[in-house]
């Protein structure tokens, strides 16, 4: 069994006016697979799902999804997909309820069926209790969960989220994370945005790693990590004396702070150790962040 | 791409908010038609001479009714749609669905010209009830408020095709919306005024043509009278398209 190819996009370019917003992008997602595009702010990842969601258009490139033309197959497209935006744009004037009843309408399922996904919506992400409270009551985790039990609506084969966890704190993310990892196992495919290293690490099967418009580089998390700079790294906070020339691994300055990046963690000790006795670091496994500040020179976070 | 029955979950959306707020938003801007018979009608109306042998009273019920049936269109596709378009963002969400933004467009004036129908139709029955408009004339009028209700549903959501923050509403609002009440012969004839003025008026103000319309047929129903009860409607074709076009351009960048 051949694993299908559901997006697959080349040479794509967004321009606002003459501001490029994508620069000659390329990238595929696979049936089943959970596929993170890892930024920045402002990096193009909303504009690159609104050419995948035929909300806005390319200005040059080829993109297919689910083998059809963005331009011409909007429709079709769009009833295959589900989204979270990245912004909650709820209906403020209806319940919980009404608002899952009226996006169904959007695609055209009957009331009957739309009734029974609904139950089954809130009780996948557990607002049954909320069916009738007014959206504009609800939390903020709550209204994350409600925006994705919207976007399921359609029984869709493909999943976007747009930064589905930004601005909740540690345990509504966690109870996000599970919901998409369940997703995953019912066969979806998912997409989604962040600029949380965590999120992309602990949740991606690939990611494609962006900075202004551009895609860096792409590929497993771990693998990438190991590819680029090494699984280990040491944070060390005063640096003033410290000879490092001698120690193998990547070296990055970044504020005040030098990163030593290696995958043989034993010997850089040791020699960091020699050189310096009242050296201050910390050992800690390299993450995505590292990676990103080593290709880019800049934070994810602002 | 406008598929024929695309824009109707659209429209059904707008049904229900306004179910939900029906006194607020319905009900109580109805009162305002009384206030202009009061003060028209009965007030002034005692003051002022018969207009071409029409008493006053008589004659400012088209207005009337084209006040109620305009308001509650007109208004609809300017602040509600603006209101959804920037701070809800309820069309960035509709349109992720396969409903397409010419539908959206299309539901949210459907749903105007349908406000303006009911708006205009509870006038027209208080109306009849009162004896000002004569029962027969019932279906006539009708025509004229779906007509009034479409045309100017469009009007104001080529203007919020247009407008780039809610307070330069203010510009159509003072600058047209505003004159065309009062210059369309809706409370004095213009005929009393230069030819050219009357000319120019019937151009830009597409209502100065329901007045005469609705006033004519105080006398016999005839085809002048139903032609220029239907131009405006043509008026209402061409707003309509290019408030969709216009709306594309600034949704979809
Ligand atoms: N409608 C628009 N008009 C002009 N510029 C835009 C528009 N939408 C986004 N941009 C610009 O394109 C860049 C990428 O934006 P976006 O795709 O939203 O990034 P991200 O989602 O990664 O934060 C930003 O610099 C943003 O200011
Ligand atoms: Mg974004």
């Amino acid at each position: 069994m051949t694993t299908q190819i559901i997006i697959e996009g080349f040479n794509i370019s967004k321009n606002y006016d003459s501001f490029k917003a994508l620069d000659n992008i390329n990238f595929f997602v696979k049936e089943g697979e959970i596929v993170g595009f890892l930024g920045p702010n402002g990096a193009g990842k909303t504009t690159l799902i609104k050419l995948i969601t035929c909300t806005s258009f390319k200005t040059s490139g080829k993109l297919k999804v689910f083998g059809l033309d963005t331009e011409k197959d909007q429709k079709k497209i769009k009833a295959l997909i589900g989204l979270v935006p990245q912004d909650n744009n709820f209906d403020p004037d209806f319940t919980v309820y009404e608002n899952l009843l009226v996006f169904s309408r959007y695609f055209g399922i009957k009331r009957d069926e739309a009734e029974k996904r609904i139950q089954n919506l809130l009780n996948f992400v557990g607002l049954q209790n909320k069916r009738d409270e007014k959206v504009t009551d609800l939390s903020g985790g709550m209204k994350r969960k409600l925006i994705i039990a919207r976007s399921l609506i359609n029984d869709p084969e493909l999943i976007i989220l747009d930064e589905p966890t930004t601005g909740l704190d540690p345990q509504a993310r966690r109870k996000i994370w599970e919901m998409i990892e369940d997703l995953k196992k019912n066969g979806k495919t998912i997409i989604l945005t962040t600029h949380y290293m965590e999120e992309a690490e602990k949740l991606c099967d690939r990611i494609y790693i962006m900075d202004a418009g551009k895609i860096i580089t792409w590929g497993n998390p771990k693998e990438l990590i190991i590819k680029h700079i090494g699984t280990e790294t040491i944070e060390i906070y005063n640096c003033e004396d410290v000879k490092l020339n001698e120690i193998k691994g990547k070296k990055i300055f970044f504020k005040d702070r030098i990163y030593i990046h290696t995958d043989n963690k034993k010997e850089a000790l040791e020699m960091l150790t020699d050189i310096c006795e009242n050296i201050k670091f910390t050992v800690r496994p390299t993450n995505l962040e590292d990676l990103f500040i080593y290709l880019t020179g800049k934070e994810l976070k602002e | 791409m406008i598929i024929l029955t695309g824009w109707i979950p659209v429209w059904k959306r707008n049904r229900d908010v306004f179910k939900k707020l029906f006194w607020v938003n319905f009900f109580l801007p109805l009162l305002e038609p009384i206030f202009y018979l009061i003060t028209f009608g009965f007030g002034l109306g005692n003051f002022v001479r018969d207009i071409n042998g029409m008493p006053y009273k008589k004659f400012i019920i088209p207005a009337i009714v084209a006040m109620a049936t305009l308001s509650s269109s007109f208004f609809y596709t300017t602040y509600s749609s603006f209101v959804k378009m920037i701070f809800q963002k309820t069309f960035d969400a509709i349109i992720a669905t396969p409903v397409s933004i010419e539908e959206v467009v299309m539901g949210e004036i459907m749903w105007g010209a349908t406000r303006g129908i009911i708006s205009g139709f509870m006038v027209l029955i208080f109306l009849i009830f009162l004896g000002l408009v004569p029962l027969k004339n019932l279906f006539f009028y009708l025509l004229i408020i779906s007509i009034l209700s479409f045309t100017f549903s469009s009007l104001g959501m080529l203007f919020t095709s247009i407008v780039s923050t809610i307070e330069s509403f203010n510009y159509p609002i003072f600058l047209y919306y505003t004159p065309m009440i009062f210059f369309s012969g809706t409370f004095f004839p213009i005929t009393n005024f230069p030819d050219f003025i009357v000319y120019i008026s019937k151009i830009i103000f597409p209502l100065t043509y329901s007045m005469i319309s609705l006033r004519a047929l105080e006398y016999n129903l005839n085809l002048k009278i139903i032609l220029e009860g239907i131009y405006p409607f043509f008026h209402g074709i061409i707003f309509f398209i290019l408030s969709i076009k216009l709306m594309k351009k600034k949704l979809i960048k």
